[in-house]
């Protein structure tokens, strides 16, 4: 009550002073305009040791992991779409680059590879200066650090070898900068390779070696010699290749597997099996007596952070769209479920047919070894496919469209969209996690394959290749096809055409088949003989189409410095 | 709200003044007491204590200092009072009487205090006019005046024409006043109302009605952190009486300032409770936000402006020019609206209770013309033929000879089989049909109830009013409910002290997942609804990029906000120094968003791990505290002068946390029971904002005709870089009242012109907070089976990042001619925005998105026009009219430096418009003697849209042949506004444009114009606005159903179009038929919004163009108060 009336007297004597008086209560300290970020992180305060900087390396993986698994343009068309591998079975004549002509334009495709490797080369950056910017103490040895550098270092090669492959000079950036930078310049194929080599040998030095590793999926010594070596064989340094895939080959305890393994050992869902198809069986990838896997993406089922593959909806035949069967009943009924018939099988999930191999991965690399090679066995690739409908007098009977009445089919939809051989690799029978009633949408929960042995020995086959040494790229080959129960390739039979049909023999859906043939100057030629796109035969490729457009974004945006364009485009 | 100057009764009048002042009444002298002084009473006379110390002072001085400390009116006639007297007073802390005896002691002068009025006279005189006030005269004239609602009006001026003789209405309105003969003329007036003269003829009761005066000129404008009268004006504001805006379907009151005042631009509307996007004048950025700041009763309001219930606001001021703005420093760029809520009128407490009820569907233009189900499937027939033409084309035919025949479309197996799944081959054949838009959208309704009482005491007053609003959208499923609640209250604690609290409560209830109109257009209309259990599919037709357009009807979905808005505050009259006030407020407010949201395993977002829940909660609280001193004084009779000072400080903080469940064994608890899911994550964010701002106000004017206001205010706010902080913003105003000059004052034609010239400095701190620093984002990985958490910087901050900063002159004219029959406002701006704030696109080459950063200068300039005419004025008919319009040109005169400076990418060019559209320029299609003639541009065929070959090499190419195709924005726009009333009808509708033309407001509507594609014409339903090209059909606007261009590019329309936005019908009952039944107003109205447009855009609705439909809607409804 005293104060009340203080302040009544108060304001009755001078409410100026009250006034006064608020103001000072009112007044904010000095630093009530600072701002401090709440719930973010920043790149000052985001490395400050090894357990952050390892986070960073986390998202490196996870900014890496998308261009392998995700289900769109990237993926397809690395891998296949566009090469002499595929074209695209949904939609041939429009699909995804049916049309070169078209479809690799300044604004279109080019841009979205080129932002990517990019985003990886920036992220990276950011966290190579941040490590070094941190205090030694906060390590425990400067082996750790460096482990940590030449991770965040590999990635940064990783990136560059994409772009170098595609586009040739491009602008080089190596520091984090913190301002918008708009005066970038292409950088000499030289600088670049020099660039990388140093980043990879750097890896290379200093990464753990293999089975050392903090988990599965990390990055050893064994992946960084691996790039290494194809890195030197795209300049021609073949000895430096067969040095680096030595290394590989020989150093680090990696041997092909040739005896069969893992997971799914005795429950073989076509009834048999063989070593090539337990190396892809699902949760086989990160086992340990796998030696034969260098660098494996991680994917997980129901984990947060396990992400999906669309592995089966990118590569398979859409067989559930067929229709009916000849006797007009609904040709597959699919698995049943709560009642009802899914129209989707267990064992195959439900592709989409984006990815429609070309004759030339279909038939023409088999044919010398169609029985015996077992790649190509049926449960390797599944090339028949049965009618199920009981009500049907087709029921259990092979699909085959000459039962059908000529003139009630669409040869092109049935044969590049519904029906066609099926890679098992990719595929995850009985394994659909997420959703038995659609098998999974296409996607699946599979690891996969970013660096494996067996392209280590391709590699080194090419090297000696260069070298004019074919006995030894035979030796090279023979390693891989002795293991697939495949006749050996003689010496004298060794050019890169047939290591490029061993490659696709081997690592088909594994090999990033665009940048293989951008770096061996092959694209245009290949994609002419065997991209046999029924509606678009060899997608329609011009001559300038080696070397891929320079993004119109990064020209128009770039105000500071001009950026040519790539020739043609 | 004191008017502190002396009356002369000598300058009052007039010649016969010394003859009249025998029979002068007492009463003549409450002509001068306003509203205010009615309420007033005789406690103030007793409990006001003065103090004065003057020596050989002129009684005039001592009665002016007097006027100076208190609230005391003193009136009187020079040539009866002798104020020239030199007199010595030495008082204090004396009541007023104390102080008029000591004064006037031994003189005859007497003295009489009614309320705050003090009238000095002669004894004899003024004891003689006190008897005389009900002497009887040879007519008695009795009446009430009420204003247009029926309500009661106290305080009227009546005079009789010609003399000073008069009265004032009571409390209820009611006058008695006598006159010597039946030519008498009385002259109604009151503030805000037209004046009114009335021949008193042979009648003794006068009951007039007083309507509004919609110039205005004394009408109270908010001007931020105090109030001016408009007359006095040097900036340019405009003021919207919300009372017109009630009888149309407003939920929301940006909807009710559409298209009504030049320079203010609102969005449309396509959602139930959706608020309109609002700005004023130009677009002074390139990226930072470009909304108006908000002021709610005094208080920088950051909350959702839906809240606000429309019947709750009693006006809205807008403040348009830098001078007017500057107050609000670094808020104030892009103009400020200031609401202003209700209080209360009258002593009687008044109930007012409205609804309205109505529905709504698609504007006229919103139908898009999808394929229907023949044109659907016949389009696939034609897109293979198409690829077909192709190859035929490509080599290259010298003629028609050989060309592929088009397949037989009639024949419908052929066209069934082009379909690609096997139901939709069945429901061709059969016909089975479905319209999809049909299916996802609904004639909506919506409605709308208010209840409000209000009413003022002697130390009170109070408004309390609650609103229900229940609106669906016309996509199914789109919901809108809402509950407002609000109490003002204001007390004279003291005579030196008033409090009062504001305070608003209101629900917002968004619940409901719309269904995707998205989904509808490009839907199958071969697919089928239901799947063989009767459920809808999860894909229709097994094409998993045909989602089910009407799957969100199963989700279940909770999206609420609850906020409040409080504000406190405390007037102080400071004593001793007249004129000089303090007001200190401070409001809180908070606001709570839920959303919760489960996907059943049967819809596309649910189905991949047995359904999905989500859960999102968010609250964001702040708090306000302003300190106000004014000052307010008039010096010498001629000088007046307002001065302000604010310092205030700001605070808000914001947290949220969400969380998702996947993997639900049991449906039914849905999102209440995240625990039940096999799969949880969670994420959280949190931030806070600050600001601190000093201002200060000063004006004067002189005479009533010069006027000068200058202010400055300084703003701090946290989210700049630390080196930017801090800015200042300046301004300055200038008003000449020309009418109230000698030369001008006796034309009879002219009522009013004021000149107003300003010039300032905005701010615009639109980015948000936080925007200096980079950011790490943060992104799951998994080794083996281990989640593990990774981070990579995604955003690059920006250190230096500061205030975007606008320069404008603003010159207006304020103009009433004709005794008010025509009225009007032109204003013309010039503005200047320098370190526009940018987030400017990085070349991808960088790893990043885009930066936000100072670059450049744009440049703003304008016209807007309002004119309002009375043309019919009779006693049963009375025609109003209005006319508005706008122009606005922006352009960019700097970006990095160089005067040429192009940014591509950004489509930004130093010289042109902000929003320049940078493409290819579409000249028509290809056709097939193009390619006969070997004319065809480098891997071009028929059917495909030609582009401009500018450098005319026969190649198109990026580098050489885009350029500046047009631009977004409106060339310029208008409305016009008529009210016609016949007896107790009004009928008045507006009609709003937006027009382009010489390349302005163009847009690219390439997805409605182009029917066809790639991958698109084979998955989905196409627009069918116009017939593709087709061999035998070579129209010149629209490609081939089949088209892949070698340059993709888009194709521009223009959005120009005239809308009848606004028509309603009003019926007014007749006063005595509604006081028989208790009431004293009653209004029915019928209403309709956006009955019609008229537009050559094609597709959706010209103003909301993307894929959302505008909605029309009439209502009927009625107000009445009791």
């Amino acid at each position: 009550m005293k104060y009340i009336n203080g302040i009544y007297n108060l304001s009755k004597r001078c409410l100026v002073r009250v006034f006064t008086l608020l103001l000072i209560f009112t007044s904010c300290s000095e630093n009530f305009l600072d701002e401090t970020p709440l719930d973010f992180l920043t790149p000052e305060n985001a490395y400050s040791g090894p357990a952050d900087v390892e986070q960073a390396i986390v998202g490196l993986h996870s900014t890496v992991r998308v261009l392998y698994a995700r289900n769109n343009n990237h993926t397809c068309i690395m891998t296949a779409l566009g090469t002499d591998l595929a074209y695209f079975g949904e939609n041939p004549a429009g699909g995804t680059m049916s049309d070169y002509a078209s479809q690799l334009t300044a604004t279109s495709i080019s841009p979205e590879v080129w932002r990517d490797a990019y985003q990886i080369i920036q992220r990276a950056n950011v966290l190579i200066v941040g490590i070094n910017k941190t205090e030694d103490a906060v390590w425990e040895s400067e082996a750790q650090k460096n482990a940590a550098l030449a991770e965040a270092k590999f990635f940064r090669a990783f990136g560059y070898r994409t772009l170098v492959t595609l586009y040739g000079n491009v602008p080089l950036v190596t520091e984090a900068f913190n301002y918008i930078k708009t005066d970038f310049v292409r950088a000499p194929k030289a600088e670049v390779y020099a660039l990388i080599e140093e980043d990879l040998a750097f890896a290379a030095a200093n990464l753990p070696e293999p089975g050392s590793e903090a988990a599965p999926g990390r990055i050893t010594q064994g992946a960084a010699a691996h790039l290494l070596s194809e890195i030197y064989l795209a300049q021609g340094k073949f000895q430096s290749a067969v040095d680096a895939s030595s290394d590989v080959i020989n150093n680090y305890g990696y041997t092909l597997m040739k005896t069969r393994f893992g997971t799914k050992l005795g429950n073989d869902v076509f009834g048999t099996g063989d070593v090539y198809y337990d190396l892809f069986r699902m949760n086989n990838h990160n086992l340990t007596e796998n030696i034969e896997a260098i660098w494996v993406i991680q994917v997980e089922p129901v984990v947060i952070g396990g992400y999906d593959y669309a592995s089966e909806r990118m590569y398979g035949p859409a067989y559930y769209r067929m229709g009916n069967t000849p006797d007009g009943k609904k040709a597959f009924l699919g698995e049943y479920v709560s009642g009802k018939y899914t129209g989707y099988s267990d064992t195959l999930g439900r592709p989409v047919a984006w990815v429609r191999p070309t004759s030339y991965v279909l038939y023409k690399i088999w044919q010398s070894d169609w029985n015996n090679d077992i790649r190509n066995a049926e449960h390797n690739i599944k090339r028949n496919f049965y009618f199920d409908n009981p009500a049907s007098a087709y029921h259990g009977q092979k699909v085959d469209f000459s039962l059908y009445e000529a003139g009630t089919r669409n040869d092109i939809n049935d044969t590049c969209q519904y029906i066609f051989p099926y890679f098992m690799k990719i595929a995850t029978p009985l394994d659909h996690y997420t959703d038995p009633a659609r098998s999974g949408g296409g996607t699946t929960h599979k690891d996969l394959y970013a660096i494996r042995l067996a392209e280590t020995y391709l590699i080194r086959a090419e090297a000696y290749l260069g070298l004019n040494n074919t006995e030894a790229a035979a030796a090279d080959i023979n390693e891989i096809r002795n293991r697939a129960q495949a006749t050996p390739v003689t010496p004298a039979e060794v050019d890169i055409d047939y290591i490029l049909d061993e490659r696709a023999r081997e690592l088909y859906t594994e090999e990033w088949r665009m940048l293989t043939l951008c770096r061996l100057g092959l694209l245009v030629e290949r994609v002419r003989i065997y991209n046999d796109n029924p509606l678009s035969p060899g997608a329609n490729i011009q001559d300038n189409n080696n070397l891929w457009p320079i993004p119109q974004d990064q020209i128009d945006l770039n105000i500071d410095a001009e950026i040519t364009q790539n020739p043609g485009y | 709200m004191k008017k502190n100057y002396l009356l002369k009764a000598d300058e009052l009048n007039l010649g016969f003044l010394i003859k009249l002042f025998r029979i002068m009444k007492i009463s003549v002298f409450l002509l001068f007491i306003c509203i205010f002084q009615v309420f007033a009473d005789d406690s103030y006379s007793q409990t006001a204590r003065l103090t004065l110390s003057m020596s050989d002072a002129t009684v005039e001085q001592v009665l002016g200092e007097i006027e100076a400390q208190s609230e005391f009116y003193i009136l009187y006639n020079h040539q009866l009072v002798d104020v020239s007297r030199r007199v010595d007073i030495e008082v204090s802390n004396k009541n007023i009487k104390n102080i008029l005896n000591a004064l006037f002691e031994d003189t005859d002068i007497d003295h009489l205090v009614m309320g705050r009025q003090i009238i000095l006279s002669p004894k004899n005189i003024l004891d003689e006019g006190v008897a005389k006030v009900r002497q009887p005269q040879e007519i008695v004239v009795t009446g009430k005046v009420t204003d247009e609602d029926g309500n009661p009006l106290p305080g009227v001026n009546i005079i009789i024409k010609g003399t000073i003789t008069g009265t004032i209405t009571d409390l209820n309105g009611n006058f008695s006043i006598e006159v010597e003969d039946p030519d008498a003329v009385l002259v109604f007036t009151f503030i805000g109302m037209l004046t009114q003269e009335i021949k008193v003829g042979n009648q003794t009761e006068i009951n007039i009605t007083m309507a509004q005066d919609i110039i205005g000129l004394e009408e109270v404008v908010a001007i931020g952190y105090g109030t001016s009268s408009k007359r006095d004006l040097t900036g340019s504001i405009v003021s919207v009486d919300m009372e017109e805006k009630t009888s149309a379907a407003n939920v929301d009151l940006t909807q009710a300032l559409q298209g009504y005042f030049p320079g203010i631009n609102v969005g449309g509307v396509s959602r139930a409770g959706e608020s309109a996007s609002l700005s004023i004048r130009g677009q002074t950025s390139l990226s930072a936000s470009d909304e108006p700041l908000i002021v709610l009763d005094g208080i920088i309001y950051n909350g959702n402006i839906s809240n606000i219930n429309i019947n709750d606001i009693e006006k809205i001021d807008v403040l348009k020019d830098a001078s007017a703005a500057a107050v609000y420093g670094s808020r104030s760029a892009n103009g400020v609206v200031i609401i202003t809520t209700k209080r209360g009128k009258s002593e009687k407490p008044t109930f007012e209770f409205s609804m309205y009820y109505g529905l709504q569907d698609l504007t006229n233009t919103n139908r898009i013309n999808i394929m229907d189900g023949e044109q659907f499937a016949v389009r696939m027939v034609d897109y293979y033929y198409q690829q077909s033409l192709y190859s035929w084309y490509s080599s290259n035919p010298p003629d028609a000879t050989g060309r592929p025949v088009r397949p037989d479309v009639t024949d419908r197996n052929l066209a069934a089989q082009s379909l690609r799944s096997l139901e939709e081959q069945e429901n061709y054949l059969a016909g089975n049909e479905i319209d999809w838009l049909d299916e996802v959208t609904q004639l909506a309704p919506i409605q709308n109830y208010n209840l409000n009482v209000s009413g003022a005491t002697d130390r009170t007053n109070y408004f309390l009013s609650t609103s229900y609003t229940n609106q669906k959208g016309i996509m199914l499923n789109d919901e809108f409910d809402r509950i407002t609640l609000r109490a003002n209250f204001e007390n004279s604690i003291t005579d030196w002290l008033k409090i009062g609290l504001n305070s608003s409560v209101s629900r917002l209830d968004y619940s409901g997942l719309e269904v995707d109109i998205g989904n509808a257009l490009s839907a199958s209309p071969w697919a089928n609804m239901y799947d063989e259990n009767g459920n809808y599919p999860l894909d229709l037709a097994g094409e998993s990029v045909q989602r089910h357009p009407l799957r969100n009807t199963l989700v279940d979905d909770v999206e609420v906000e609850d906020n409040v808005f409080l504000v406190l505050y405390a007037k102080v009259d400071i004593p001793k120094i007249n004129g000089l006030n303090y007001e200190i407020n401070y409001s809180n407010t908070f606001n709570a968003l839920k959303h919760n949201t489960f996907y059943p395993p049967t819809v596309f977002e649910g189905k991949d791990n047995n359904g999905v829940a989500e859960k999102l909660h968010g609250e964001e609280r702040g708090w306000f505290l302003n300190n106000i001193l004014s000052y307010s004084k008039t010096f010498a009779e001629l000088h007046r002068v307002n001065a302000t000072l604010l310092y205030s400080t700001e605070s808000r903080t914001g947290e949220s946390s969400s969380s998702s469940a996947n993997g639900f064994q049991n449906y039914t608890l849905g999102y209440n029971a995240m625990h039940l899911g096999e799969n949880q994550s969670s994420s959280s964010g949190a931030w806070e904002e600050n600001s601190i701002s000093y201002m200060a106000r000063a004006s004067y004017m002189y005479n009533n005709r010069y006027m000068l206001t200058a202010t400055y205010r300084r703003d701090g706010f946290s989210g700049f870089g630390a080196n930017n902080k801090y800015a200042d913003f300046p301004s300055v105003s200038l008003g000449w009242v020309a009418s109230e000059e000698n030369f001008l004052s006796n034309a009879g034609w002219l009522d009013f012109l004021k000149l107003r010239v300003s010039y300032g400095l905005n701010g615009n701190q639109g980015i948000g907070r936080y925007s200096s620093y980079s950011k790490m984002t943060s992104s799951d990985y998994v080794f083996g089976s281990v989640t593990a958490i990774g981070i990579y910087p995604e955003i690059l901050g920006n250190n230096e990042l500061g205030w975007e900063t606008t320069a404008s002159a603003n010159i207006g004219l304020d103009f009433t001619f004709l005794d008010r029959r025509i009225s009007g406002v032109v204003d013309i701006y010039n503005a200047n925005t320098s370190n526009v704030l940018v987030q400017r696109t990085a070349p991808p080459a960088s790893g990043y998105g885009s930066v936000w950063s100072n670059i450049g200068e744009i440049h703003n300039k304008g016209i807007e026009v309002s004119f309002s005419t009375v043309n019919v004025k009779s006693s049963s008919l009375v025609w109003n009219s209005g006319l508005l319009f706008s122009i606005n040109r922006d352009e960019i005169t700097k970006l990095y430096g160089g005067e040429t400076d192009a940014d591509i990418g950004n489509e930004w060019f130093v010289g042109h418009p902000i929003n320049a559209h940078y493409n290819y320029i579409v000249e028509g299609v290809w056709q097939e003697e193009d390619l006969f003639n070997g004319v065809l541009h480098d891997r071009y065929y028929p059917g495909h849209y030609k582009l401009k070959d500018i450098n005319e090499n026969g190649d198109i190419h990026a580098d050489d042949d885009r350029d500046i195709v047009g631009y977004a924005t409106p060339n310029y726009r208008f409305g016009i506004n008529n009210s016609i009333t016949y007896k107790n009808i009004t009928l008045s509708f507006f009609i709003n444009s937006i027009q382009g033309g010489n390349g302005y407001y163009m847009d690219d509507n390439y997805s409605s114009v182009v029917a066809g594609g790639t991958d698109a014409a084979y998955r989905k339903n196409q627009t069918a606005i116009r017939p593709y090209w087709r061999p035998d059909n070579p129209v010149n606007d629209a490609p081939g159903m089949y088209y892949s261009p070698r340059r993709s590019h888009d194709v521009y329309e223009e959005r120009s179009f005239v809308r009848l936005q606004d028509v309603s019908l009003n019926y007014d009952f007749n006063k005595p038929f509604i006081n028989k039944i208790g009431l004293n107003s009653l209004q029915f109205y019928v209403s309709g919004r956006n009955l019609y447009t008229w537009t050559k855009w094609s597709g959706w609705d010209p103003e909301v163009y993307d894929n959302v439909p505008m909605m029309r809607s009439v209502i009927g409804g009625f107000r009445m108060s009791f």
